[in-house]
């Protein structure tokens, strides 16, 4: 019972609806990115806050299994140097002026060609009927277009802006046809432009570049890179669309669907076991926490010996050695070509650059520590501690990823490719190099001592990489989700800022199921400094939906016909329930309480072991979920077994019982 | 054109409804006749007309209420012969005193649109 009560306390908190999704907003690059999810309905609805303004990041925010999220990138609230914008702004506004006063200038140039024949047309009236003439009425008509336009050529702000000298503007508007003008206006424009686009580049250099990966998460599988148009090279994936009816499923869906399956029949055995006394629940979950641990404890012991070397030391070392070894290249430097001791020479210097890691010894002592104390106390585990240490060694794993994270592979692995080049090239030197220079090449390295520094630090940082690896990979407990901090997508590329183009995350593209969650990730480059934004999100089915919903029960017969009887029994079993799951958005009681409780209702099948003289027995009945059902409850009757009723109780604490090892011995018992 | 004296050619001038003007009120020597110079060889349109006036008695009493405003002045005259830009000489040059063309331009410029 006090079990029972312990696993229904860790449902109820495992399945309460999440609190609403945003994060502060933390750098530029958070406030330029904005996220909207579009319904299959064409529903827009704002994920960063109120539409078209980044507000907030989301951060496990809920989304429909069949939306598309629409990223739009705003570079421009990623401020340039000020200087920069102002004088791209200031050289923006000359173009324009200068283009406005070509048009003019074409505009005078015409007109006063009009001008000049309409005049020729009134030599030869007399003065007395001149006025009275067409000719003049034309004229003047002309005349004063000619003037209205040159007015407005002569008085453009560009002769004040100090682009011209005196001089240029007296030779170009003496000319009286305007052609030295036109030239001056257009060398002007063609070297404003010149200086715009070189200024822009300039820019775009200076805003940097973005990568934008997305991954879908699933529990227990490898995080998988998601396509975003314009920003990677993966293949786009065929349209899944997730049905409201659970009865039609992706295949994706299906096999998700019969593995879990199978898990509850083994599940439901083991527990069955310890219910009968089979097997001590202590047994069972030391076991199964423990084998958890030998793995840790294992990965403890691979890095003894690094945890025994004098790190400072030894990179000093590497330093000082490559130092040496330089300083006897010169010693050989007649002897061979200048561009061979130049190549030399320049790893030897790599060599030296790179021997700045920093390795935090510290840091995996604790960690030895934290291990054998966990050892120690999932060998006195309980029901009652059951949860804390769970909870211990979760948080175990993430300071052995966070302090793997520390080391920096990047640069370890820079300085393993150093290490390797500098060997390769002491070994095999070029076919130019004559065997006495190389003996004396190889001699020098030897007396450096820089090989033997090399190579320890070599074999040092293969361990080092082989750890880490296992330690990513061991993600024993369910609920504890590879680290996308360590997945790149291969195929992602940069572009320029500046241009950054909109992108959308099509769910329908991918192999999604319900509570999986899809990650997000843009990287800024600047000259100076790399920006990170990351954001979450969570998929769900709003609305009315159905589903099947595996999970392991307890029940018994409503009506008891021996003592035996009145207990509980684990049984598996698949309910198709009917929920409607609104958004935090949708305001009533109802949709209100609809997300607090998470209510499904629906029928159900269960496979019962209430007979022992049957090999199956099938129950079927009403089911009734709560909190993503993490709470199960129903009644039904069993159909093997003279239809008599039972009633359940259950969870689908599949991960965590799956974390304790239920399930794992292989026993058969009866299958679904 | 440049009247010095004579009002002959400028009532001839003045007869022709074609013509605009740009009346240079000044010395010879002056800044009034560098700018006339300049007014030559920049400005060719032939109906108008740059004159270089360094005595106004050759003005009658009206066109002197019209068109003059003061020693070294400019005035740029309409077809219709009213006063459509004045001010002091140096309105039609740089800030370093030199004559520039495009501001002369603009001055008949005024003159045509009227």
């Amino acid at each position: 019972m006090k079990s029972l009560n312990l696993l229904a306390l860790v449902a109820l908190s495992a399945g309460c609806a999440t609190p609403r999704y945003g994060a502060q907003l933390r750098n530029p690059l958070d406030k330029s990115i904005i996220f909207t999810e579009m319904t299959t309905g064409g529903k827009k609805v704002p994920l960063s806050g109120p539409e078209g303004q980044a507000t907030q990041l989301p951060d496990r925010a809920e989304i429909d299994i069949n939306s598309t999220i629409n990223i739009n990138i705003k570079p421009e609230t990623v401020q340039i140097s000020s200087t920069a914008s102002s004088e791209q702004a200031r050289l923006g506004e000359s173009q324009k002026a200068l283009q406005e006063t070509i048009t003019a200038l074409a505009e005078v140039v015409e007109v006063r060609l009009s001008a000049l024949e309409a005049y020729r047309q009134t030599r030869g009236i007399s003065a007395e009927i001149l006025k009275e003439s067409e000719s003049y009425k034309n004229f003047v008509a002309v005349t004063k277009r000619f003037g209205t336009v040159e007015e407005k050529l002569t008085s453009s702000s560009i002769w004040q802006a100090g682009i011209f000298t005196e001089q240029e503007q007296t030779d170009a508007f003496s000319e009286p046809s305007y052609q030295r003008l036109g030239e001056l206006l257009q060398r002007q424009l063609e070297a404003t432009q010149q200086t715009l686009r070189a200024d822009i580049a300039g820019a775009k250099k200076e805003t940097g570049t973005l990568k934008l990966e997305a991954f879908l998460e699933s529990v227990q599988a490898t995080p998988t890179p998601i396509h975003l148009a314009g920003y990677d090279n993966l293949e786009e994936k065929q349209l899944q669309v997730r049905s409201q009816d659970a009865l039609v499923m992706s295949e994706s869906e299906q096999r998700a669907l019969s593995d879990k399956l199978n898990e509850m029949s083994r599940l439901a055995t083991q527990a069955n076991r310890v219910r009968t006394g089979e097997a001590s629940l202590t047994s069972v979950l030391s076991a199964s926490g423990k084998e958890s641990l030998d793995r840790l404890i294992k990965a403890h012991q691979d890095i003894e010996p690094l945890l025994r070397e004098n790190w400072p030391l030894l990179i000093q070392q590497l330093g000082s050695n490559a130092k040496d070894f330089r300083s006897r290249l010169k010693g050989i430097a007649e002897e061979i070509g200048q561009s061979e001791i130049t190549r030399l020479t320049e790893i030897a210097a790599n060599l030296e650059g790179s021997a700045k890691v920093s390795f935090p010894i510290d840091k995996f002592a604790d960690l030895d520590h934290l291990v054998i104390n966990l050892k120690e106390a999932w060998q006195k585990t309980t029901p009652d501690t059951l949860v804390t240490n769970l909870a211990r060694t979760r948080d175990a794993y993430s300071q052995a990823k966070a302090l793997t994270s520390s080391l920096n592979m990047g640069q370890l692995s820079s300085l393993r490719r150093n290490i390797d080049q500098a060997l390769e090239e002491v070994e095999n030197s070029s076919s130019t190099i004559t065997e006495a220079t190389r003996q004396k090449l190889l001699t020098a390295a030897k007396e450096s001592g820089l090989k033997d520094v090399c190579q320890k630090l070599l074999d040092h940082l293969q361990l080092a990489e082989k750890i880490a690896n296992e330690v990513w990979v061991s993600a024993e407990f369910a609920t504890i989700r590879q680290s996308h901090a360590n997945f790149k997508v291969a195929d992602a590329f940069e572009v320029p800022f500046i241009d950054a183009p909109n992108t959308r995350l099509e769910l329908q593209k991918t192999t999604r199921l319900l509570d999986d969650r899809i990650f997000f990730r843009a990287t800024l480059t600047q000259s100076t400094r790399t920006i990170t934004s990351e954001s979450t999100f969570i998929v769900r089915q709003f609305g009315r939906h159905s589903v099947l919903a595996p999970s392991v029960v307890l029940a018994r017969p409503t009506q008891a016909q021996s003592s035996t009887e009145r207990d509980f029994k684990f049984a598996p079993a698949l309910a198709y329930l009917v929920k409607y799951y609104p958004r935090d958005t949708e305001e009533g009681w109802l949709n209100a309480a609809a997300r607090l409780f998470q209510i499904g209702g629906g029928i159900h099948v269960a496979f019962l072991e209430q007979n022992p003289g049957k090999d199956t027995e099938i129950g079927m009945g009403l089911a009734a979920s709560f909190w993503q059902d993490r709470i199960v409850a129903g009644i039904g009757w069993n159909l093997m077994n003279n239809s008599r009723s039972y009633l359940y109780v259950g969870s689908n604490l599949i991960p965590v019982l799956q974390a304790l090892g239920f399930g794992n011995n292989g026993a058969a018992g009866k299958k679904p | 054109m440049k009247i010095i004296t004579d009002r002959t050619e400028l009532n001839i001038a003045l007869n022709d409804a074609a013509n605009v003007f740009l009346f240079l009120f000044g010395q010879a020597g002056s800044k009034a006749e560098q700018i006339y110079t300049m007014a030559k060889t920049s400005v060719t349109e032939e109906w108008r007309q740059t004159v270089l006036i360094p005595d106004i008695a050759v003005l009658t009493p009206e066109e002197k209420t019209q068109w003059f405003s003061g020693p070294d002045t400019y005035t740029a005259i309409s077809k219709g012969r009213a006063a459509v830009d004045k001010g002091p000489l140096s309105n039609l040059c740089f800030s370093s005193g030199n004559p520039e063309p495009r501001k002369i331009k603009n001055a008949f410029a005024k003159a045509d649109k009227a």
